[in-house]
Order: C-alpha cells, then sequence, then structure tokens
C-alpha cells in the first residue's frame, strides 16, 4: 500500500449468491485515495457502485482481495471490531439523508459524537460548531421534517464529519435534491473536506457533480473501465455516452445529447425551458 | 442515549399512551388479584391476630381453628389453672353455626366467650359488650346484607337473641364472625360446661420454650398449638384454594402485560428499522442499541407500574365499597415484588426487540 494512502483496495472480488444464481458485483477491483483527495465514481445503475462503497465502509466483506483504512486490514478484522472503524474512520452520507426523525439537527450530529463515549454536552458543542461552520446556526432546533433537503444533506455532512473520520463515503449524494443544491452542497462537502484533509469518495451517476471531483472513475460490471465521455440529457436529467448517443440535436451552436428520440421531440419542442434550469 | 429513547418514545404519542396503558392495566390486575389475596389472609387469621393468645390448647387431633369442632375434655380448663409463667388463659366455645335470618340460613362462625375474661369481639362499629345469655354481636357486614340493625331479634337453633353490637373486621368469603356469651353457646350445643379451645398467653419475661414444656406435662391428651401454627394451618385449609387459581391469573396477568409492552416495542422497533440501520452503519455498537429498547421498555413500564398501583388502590377502595366482605389489602411489603414485576415486564418487552436489532444488517442502509 501506497504509504501515505487513506484507503487501498487491492484485487477486490465481491459475489452474491452462488451457484446459478450467483452475481459478481464487484469484480478485481483496486483503487488507492490519497489524503484530501475527492474521488467520484460513476455508472450505470447496477454497475456495483453501492456494492464497492460499502466494502469500504466495512459495512460488506468482500469475497476475496485486501481492504486497507490507515494501518487497519479490514479483511483481517473481527465483525466486533468494524463498527469502532466505522465510528473514528469513516464517514457516511446517504441518497436518502437519513436523519434521525426524532431528533432535532443538533441531536443528530451530537448523537453520532456521543457514539464515541464522549459526553451529551461536549457532543453538542462539537455538533454546534460544525453546523455553524455549514450555514445551519439558525436551524439547530428544527427536526428533520422542518429542514429543505439541501439543509437535511448539510445536517448529514455534519453527521459525516464529527468524529473527524479519515473519509467520507456518500451513496448518491445529490439524488433527491435538485441540481442547484445538490452542486452547492457537493462543493461545500469539498471545501470542508479539503481543509482537514479529508478523503471523499462520492458514488454517483450525476454528471454535474464532475467539476467537484479531483479523480472520476467508471465503474461498469462490476470493473473500472476508460471514462467515456458523458453528456446529460437536459430533458430527463440521465447520463448519455456521447459516442453511442440514440438522439442528438444542435441548438445555438451548442450539441445536446438525448437518451430517446422522445425527449429530443420535446426539447425541440421548447428548448429554454430545459435549458433555464442550470442557468441560475 | 436516553435522549433519543425519550424523543422516540414521545415521537408517537398515541403508541406511548397505548403501551403505558397496557402495562398500567395488567399492573393493576396484579396488584388487585394479589391485595384480594392478602385481603383473605387478612381475613383468614383476623380472629387470632386480634385476641391475646400464645398457644392453642385444642382437642386432640383438631389443629385448626376455623377447621373443625373441637371439644376439651372437661377437666382441661382446671389443670391448666395455675402453671408458671401463663398469664390469661381465655376458654371459648367455637364453631360454624347456622343463624335464621328472615326465614333463611344462613352460616356463620360462633364465638362463645366471657366477656370478662376476653376472646370477644375487638373492634365494635356500633353498639356494646354482651350483658346477658340473650344478646348477641354480629359482623356488621353480616348484619348489613341482611337488613338487620341493633334492636332486632335473631333466632339460633331455635334461642332467640337479641342483636347489641356489631363487630368490625370479622367478616371473610367463607363465614362472618357472631359473638354470644360462652353459657349461651353452651347451652345452644346442649353442652354446659363444654369448652372448644383454651387460648392461653404467656407472662413477660418467661421462657414460652419451657413455659410450653410445663403446659405439656400438665396437660395430655389435648393439641398444644403455639398461635403462628393454628394459623397457618387454617391458611393452608382455606387459603390454598384461593392462592392456586390467584396465582395463575397473577402469572397470566403478567404475560399478557408483558406480550403487550413487547408487542408495542417490537412494532416501533421495526418501525425504525432504517434508523437503527444507520446508527449501526455510522458505528453503533450493538450494546448502544440494546439500550435505546431496554431503556424504551424501561421508561414505560416504570410509568405504566406507577399508574398501574395507583389504579389498583382506586380499584381496591371501590371494590371495598360496594362488596364490604372483599378485603383488598395493599401492603407496602408487596411493592418490592411489584416493581420487580414491572421491571420484569420491561426487560422481557425488550428482548425480542433485541434480537431483533442484533439481526439488522447496517449494509441494509444503502439499499431501499
Ligand atoms: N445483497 C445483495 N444480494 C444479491 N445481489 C446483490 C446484493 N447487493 C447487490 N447485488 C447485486 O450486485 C449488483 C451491483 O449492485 P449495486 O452495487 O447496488 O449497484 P449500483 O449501486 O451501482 O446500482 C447488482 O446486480 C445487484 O443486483
Ligand atoms: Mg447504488
Amino acid at each position: 500500500m501506497n504509504m501515505q494512502s487513506v484507503v487501498s483496495v487491492e484485487k477486490v472480488v465481491r459475489r452474491f449468491g452462488s451457484g446459478t444464481t450467483e452475481v459478481v458485483a464487484v469484480k478485481d477491483i483496486s483503487l488507492e485515495v490519497v489524503p484530501g483527495e475527492v474521488v467520484l465514481i460513476m455508472g450505470p445503475s447496477g454497475s456495483g457502485k453501492t456494492t464497492l462503497l460499502s466494502m469500504l465502509g466495512g459495512l460488506l466483506r468482500p469475497s476475496e482481495g485486501r481492504i486497507q483504512i490507515g494501518e487497519d486490514d479490514l479483511t483481517l478484522m473481527d465483525e466486533s471490531q468494524l463498527p469502532n472503524i466505522r465510528l473514528q474512520h469513516i464517514g457516511f452520507i446517504f441518497q436518502d439523508f437519513n436523519l434521525l426523525s426524532a431528533l432535532t439537527t443538533l441531536d443528530n450530529v451530537a448523537l453520532v459524537a456521543q457514539l464515541t463515549g464522549i459526553s451529551r454536552k461536549e457532543s453538542r458543542k462539537k455538533a454546534k460548531v460544525l453546523l455553524e461552520q455549514l450555514g445551519l446556526g439558525q436551524r439547530l432546533d428544527f427536526l428533520p421534517h422542518k429542514l429543505s433537503g439541501g439543509e437535511k444533506q448539510r445536517v448529514a455532512i455534519a453527521r459525516a464529519l464529527v468524529n473527524k473520520p479519515d473519509m467520507i463515503l456518500a451513496d448518491e449524494p445529490t439524488a433527491n435534491l435538485d441540481s442547484h443544491h445538490g452542486r452547492e452542497t457537493m462543493r461545500l462537502l469539498r471545501e470542508v473536506a479539503k481543509q482537514e484533509k479529508r478523503s471523499v469518495v462520492i458514488v454517483s451517476h450525476d454528471e454535474r457533480i464532475k467539476e467537484i471531483a479531483d479523480r472520476v472513475l467508471w465503474l461498469e460490471d462490476g470493473e473500472f473501465k476508460d471514462m467515456v465521455e458523458m453528456a446529460v440529457d437536459p430533458v430527463c436529467g440521465m447520463s448519455i455516452d456521447i459516442l453511442h448517443a440514440p438522439a442528438t440535436a444542435d441548438f445555438e451552436g451548442t450539441k445536446y445529447y438525448f437518451c430517446a428520440n422522445g425527449c429530443r421531440h420535446e426539447f425541440l419542442a421548447a428548448p429554454n425551458s430545459f435549458l433555464q434550469v442550470d442557468h441560475e | 442515549m436516553t435522549y433519543l429513547a425519550l424523543r422516540n418514545l414521545f415521537q408517537n404519542t398515541f403508541r406511548l399512551i397505548l403501551s403505558i396503558s397496557g402495562v398500567a392495566s395488567s399492573i393493576a390486575l396484579i396488584v388487585l388479584l394479589r391485595g384480594f389475596l392478602s385481603g383473605i389472609y387478612v381475613q383468614v387469621t383476623a380472629y387470632l391476630d386480634n385476641t391475646p393468645v400464645d398457644w392453642v390448647v385444642s382437642q386432640e387431633g383438631i389443629r385448626n381453628l376455623l377447621g373443625g369442632t373441637s371439644f376439651l375434655p372437661p377437666s382441661t380448663e382446671d389443670l391448666a389453672q395455675g402453671i408458671s409463667g401463663v398469664e390469661d388463659i381465655i376458654p371459648i366455645v367455637a364453631q360454624y353455626a347456622i343463624l335464621d335470618i328472615h326465614d333463611e340460613k344462613v352460616v356463620g362462625y360462633m364465638v362463645g366467650y366471657d366477656p370478662d375474661i376476653g376472646g370477644g369481639p375487638w373492634s365494635l362499629l356500633a353498639g356494646r359488650e354482651l350483658d346477658d345469655d340473650d344478646e348477641i354481636i354480629l359482623d356488621w357486614v353480616m348484619a348489613e346484607d341482611h337488613g338487620l340493625k341493633i334492636g332486632d331479634n335473631i333466632e339460633i337453633l331455635d334461642e332467640e337473641f337479641e342483636i347489641v353490637g356489631l363487630s368490625a373486621d370479622t367478616s371473610s368469603w367463607m363465614a362472618n364472625f357472631f359473638f354470644i356469651k360462652k353459657e349461651a353457646a353452651e347451652q345452644l350445643l346442649l353442652a354446659p360446661e363444654a369448652t372448644s379451645f383454651l387460648l392461653m398467653t404467656a407472662k413477660p419475661g418467661y421462657d414460652k420454650a419451657s413455659i410450653e414444656a410445663r403446659l405439656r406435662r400438665r396437660l395430655q391428651d389435648v393439641e398444644i398449638l403455639p398461635s403462628q401454627v393454628v394459623k397457618q394451618n387454617d391458611l393452608d385449609l382455606l387459603v390454598n384454594i384461593f392462592a392456586v387459581p390467584l396465582k395463575m391469573m397473577v402469572s397470566i396477568a403478567f404475560a399478557v402485560g408483558t406480550a403487550i409492552l413487547g408487542m408495542i416495542i417490537y412494532t416501533a422497533t421495526v418501525s425504525r428499522a432504517s434508523e437503527y440501520g444507520v446508527l449501526k452503519a455510522v458505528g453503533g455498537k450493538n450494546t448502544q442499541l440494546y439500550s435505546l429498547v431496554v431503556q424504551q421498555a424501561l421508561l414505560i413500564s416504570v410509568v405504566g407500574l406507577g399508574l398501574g398501583i395507583l389504579l389498583a388502590w382506586i380499584a381496591g377502595q371501590a371494590v371495598m365499597e360496594v362488596y364490604p366482605k372483599f378485603l383488598v389489602v395493599l401492603r407496602s411489603n408487596d411493592l418490592l415484588p411489584t416493581i420487580v414485576t414491572g421491571i420484569g415486564m420491561g426487560l422481557g418487552a425488550a428482548l425480542l426487540p433485541a434480537l431483533y436489532l442484533s439481526r439488522l444488517d447496517p449494509a441494509e442502509v444503502f439499499r431501499r
């Protein structure tokens, strides 16, 4: 393992089921992430992104290969040691935010700090500092259902950061946010992570967060493939491989790619209504 | 983490109220059943508890007060006189007898005693002590049940008696007490000079074991039993009929209460599965999650416990108001076992949810 890597994945394979129903979700993957690096893993649905991320987070064991976080080899660890690794070294961000519905913003973050054994008072203090830094100082006593999606995801980011993890893992963090908030939230994540040299691995098929990544990897059928150039269908938001786009159109000198002719027709009927969304 | 347990509970107030009511009603039922049983205990030993007596002397082979009939050999009372260390000797004629009240036959426990010596009612609700052979003191519940009051006449074995007093704490589920003079009782039983029991007390400062030894030497062919033993024999004879089904009902109430609480906590846990999954994923340990459900269960069971005891007390008062024959005794001695029962309910109810949490796969948080 590279001495300065936060995480090192060596020839990892993950199978589900056995015999004729066996699925190889991740095939022989290797990956190194260095401190402060933001890695985006993209790929179509079912390509193994979540499976890979779960293994990085110590939530799922590889069928073969090694995963090291810092000095610790996850694959050699006992089941009972993994919670502590997750608590101390990894921050998680989920697609559905997954805040605890009965707790306020402040307590949602403080609770995770408290899991490490520090007092409630101290954990609330830590949480407050972090939430204020993330612009949620006015929302400390709000319950999750009173927060907007972007705010919820910022609370989730605070929760992921509160124990000062080496690495933050995010699975489709923008899927439930509109494009503006999705990008803003990811920019914020990048900023706070970079400040303290925390690595970030984001799994997504959202093209629009490519810009915040230091490195983009393309996962397909459980393997890293060469990055294909992708574009977003302005109508439905799907990622389109531009070499194999089913439909294209030119509008005011720009080329647009579509998942199907239906989207293309819709676009051509009123192009500006689809383009404004991204022009805030 | 207690605040999370609390917030989780208060987030669904309907479920919270439902679970507290479940615990409260089964605790109330348990306390009430136990109180009823304690009441029977108190009633069965009431006479010996309230009459000064260290030993009961009875006919050979008769080891109960309330069990059967006892007739002592005529010489017993004289022989018992003058034994060193014996303070009082109270002779009584006592057995079940049938009263004719308004053409209705009613069974009562008759105590014939000498008002100058003792062995009569210990608490008069109304009226006065006996003066004459044709006077009777009746348990007040029996009097009320049959619409009798002081000054009324009733018949016992064709003899007329006038009610001059009403005694308290002398009723029980099997028969209520009534008191007449000892000579009157002898006449009724056509057994002049007869005595059923001698109730003896020790002088203060004397060694009871040696008094008992002297008694045994002096009095042959009779039973000499410490009053504790007689009370226990009466309890064994009369209470076990109730104790077994009552204890069974207590166990059922406990099981039902635990099951209700368990089911509610289980559904609450399952409905929060994704939240507990998140806690696990971010590094919460199983023990931390167990403590969450255990705390929730205990909080409910402790509140339900307090409420249930209160409810039982109110219900007990109401029952005694309406049916004075039933004595519901809530003893402070029963408090600890009741608290243990309530906490046991909470812990029992947390078992299944804890098992569920231990099996919850944290990797599921990434899948929906
Ligand atoms: N627990 C599981 N059991 C069986 N198959 C699974 C399981 N998890 C994932 N898979 C399979 O592995 C493949 C990759 O899934 P996943 O990692 O969720 O992909 P992605 O996140 O890229 O959409 C899919 O074919 C999926 O059906
Ligand atoms: Mg996925």
